[in-house]
């Protein structure tokens, strides 16, 4: 479980705080995501849970044990982060990009052994890309891309997980796809999910728990049909919107016929 | 061995060494025999070990610095030893080139280092931008001295900057030999975490690396050994570009097997060179122009035949 606690954020020599009191908490087991529109603070709180960045004042535990101040070693054995689509400086095969989740476990004067070649590729058939075992990692389709990176994550063999905008870069298809089989994941595995994103579509679809998120404060967290509604979006995105039900699941439209006013 | 301006056939050479073994009968006077173990076999080792470090460090920061066209050098290393070289050939002959170049070589890393550390933390590009402006700085300071040497000594400066082996003797090797290799071993033991690094800063510190850490021993590592092979060697170019480079087109791009295989992938090139230099003609022709020489058509070819397609494009 991961809380977080009052969590304020500044950048170096800035006035206003991004981050102006998060709390927030994500339960074992259960896919939390963070919603919320551009610039609201979802990636810096990500950096500082992921800990490339360090909050000015505040806590984030996992466990009930402060995280702050852990090494990236020690982090990485608690924590493993799906980071969004990149493209590396040279083409790694799948193999060997997954068996860099791997560096939190192995020593720094060796190379990885026999168990942790088995732990990525138990890795990269869990997640269902075992006929790309041996593709250019560079060469692949985005969507594959995308598994790869949680395929990475789960050879990590983390109790938490965090992936930022898993679905951003991705074509429709693969984006249900991916947050299936991150849900899949999540209950098989009995991991603690944090997932920021932008679609509150695909928050009301995928999610257990719902973080709004809006001026570097939480708007509200709970489940989704509770957190996701015509007034919440309305002021956190200053848009009209209609929520219905279609087949069975609860979907958000923009109203497109009230004034939608300039792009923020 | 048995290439050179002195005729030696290949069954004598090998008698030469056998018999540093097992002693073998008529052995004791003959001149091949000097000929081979203290003039030939030194520079071939010499060579050898020059490439290791030149290539070894090459593929290394590569992999630091995200980039397959950074070269050894990038960090100022070789404009820092041009002037240490040229300063001891111009005003103080009473210090030997080797240790001033060793020592400027160090120096004009060390300072790159520091610039990019003005930033806070250093990262990579503030680091290649200061190695660029040590470096132009420091080509400017060699200028100067070869503006205002006599002719004489800008030759010495100009012959030894082109890179040559042919001062080696046994006390060079054993001294500098011991230095690249140990210098090199921690990136040899840590060479799979280059595949993480060269993944990004961020990305290796969610992978649970101590970036900062890991880099400047990697970076320290290789301007060792590299500041070593330039002080007794003079300035070599393209080896430790290109043999990286081909050798990741013919192997994938992991680090577990690329580097040891470019360490010896480039003792094998620079020893290849170094033969071509020494009996092409009958001068000794400086051995980094073979490097380039045949370095840049091979280059050519190999990038047309499937450059691309290794490079992941």
């Amino acid at each position: 479980m991961i809380t977080i606690n009052d969590v304020q954020f500044r950048h170096p020599h800035a006035t206003n705080a991004v981050l102006k009191g998060i709390n927030l908490s994500a339960k074992r087991g259960q896919l939390t995501t963070i919603l919320g529109p551009n610039g609201c603070g979802k990636s810096t709180l990500f950096k500082c849970i992921a800990g490339l960045w360090k909050p000015e004042r505040g806590e984030i535990a996992f466990g009930g044990k402060s995280i702050l101040n852990y090494s990236h070693q020690q982090r990485a054995r608690l924590i493993a982060v799906v980071p969004q689509d990149h493209e590396p400086p040279f083409p790694y095969s799948v193999i060997d990009a997954v068996l860099m989740g791997r560096a939190a476990h192995i020593g720094l004067f060796s190379a990885p052994s026999e168990i942790d070649v088995q732990a990525a590729e138990k890795a990269i058939e869990e997640v269902g890309i075992g006929h790309l075992r041996d593709k250019i990692y560079t060469k692949i389709s985005g969507g594959e891309r995308q598994m790869v990176l949680v395929a990475r994550a789960l050879a990590q063999n983390a109790p938490a997980m965090l992936f930022d905008e898993p679905t951003s870069h991705l074509d429709f298809r693969n984006q249900v796809l991916v947050l299936r089989k991150i849900r899949e994941i999540v209950a098989e595995r009995q991991v603690t999910a944090v997932l920021t994103i932008h679609d509150p579509n695909a928050a009301m679809l995928f999610s257990d728990s719902v973080v709004l998120i809006n001026g570097g404060r939480v708007v509200a967290q709970g489940p989704p049909h509770e957190v996701i509604t015509e007034e919440s979006l309305h002021a956190v995105y200053g848009i009209e919107v209609v929520i219905g039900r279609v087949n069975g699941a609860t979907v958000v439209s923009p109203h497109l016929h009230a004034r939608l006013g300039g792009v923020q | 061995m048995f290439i050179g301006a002195y005729q030696i056939s290949p069954l004598l050479v090998l008698k030469c060494l056998v018999n540093e073994i097992i002693p073998l009968s008529g052995m004791t006077d003959l001149p091949e025999r000097g000929i081979i173990l203290d003039i030939r076999l030194p520079r071939v080792l010499l060579a050898g070990i020059v490439g290791i470090a030149l290539s070894g460090s090459g593929v290394t920061l590569q992999g630091v610095f995200r980039n397959p066209l950074v070269d050894p050098f990038i960090l100022g290393l070789s404009a820092g030893a041009a002037f240490g070289c040229a300063v001891s050939i111009g005003f103080f002959p009473a210090v030997p080139i080797q240790v001033s170049a060793f020592v400027f070589s160090i120096a004009s890393v060390l300072l790159a280092y520091n610039i990019a550390k003005c930033q806070g933390e250093v990262s990579r590009l503030p680091l290649i931008l200061s190695g660029v402006i040590i470096s132009a700085f420091f080509s400017a300071l060699t200028s100067i001295i070869k503006f205002l040497v006599d002719p004489h000594k800008l030759q010495n400066i100009v012959f030894w900057l082109m890179g040559s082996f042919s001062l080696a003797d046994w006390r060079t090797i054993s001294f500098t030999g011991i230095g690249i290799l140990l210098a090199l071993c921690p990136v040899y033991l840590m060479r799979w975490r280059l595949n993480v690094i060269s993944m990004g800063d961020d990305e290796a510190k969610l992978l649970g690396v101590n970036v900062r850490r890991d880099r400047l021993i990697f970076v320290v590592a290789s301007t060792l050994a590299v500041s070593l092979a330039v002080s007794v060697s003079g300035i070599i170019g393209w080896v430790g570009l290109m043999v990286p480079h081909l050798v990741r087109m013919m192997t994938g791009p992991d680090h577990k097997t690329l580097v040891p295989l470019s360490m010896a992938a480039g003792a094998t090139f620079m020893i290849f060179a170094d033969t071509m230099a020494r009996s092409l003609t009958t001068y000794d022709i400086p051995v980094g122009i073979i490097t380039a020489l045949s370095g840049a058509p091979f280059f050519v070819y190999l990038m047309k035949k499937g450059g691309r397609e290794s490079w992941g494009k």
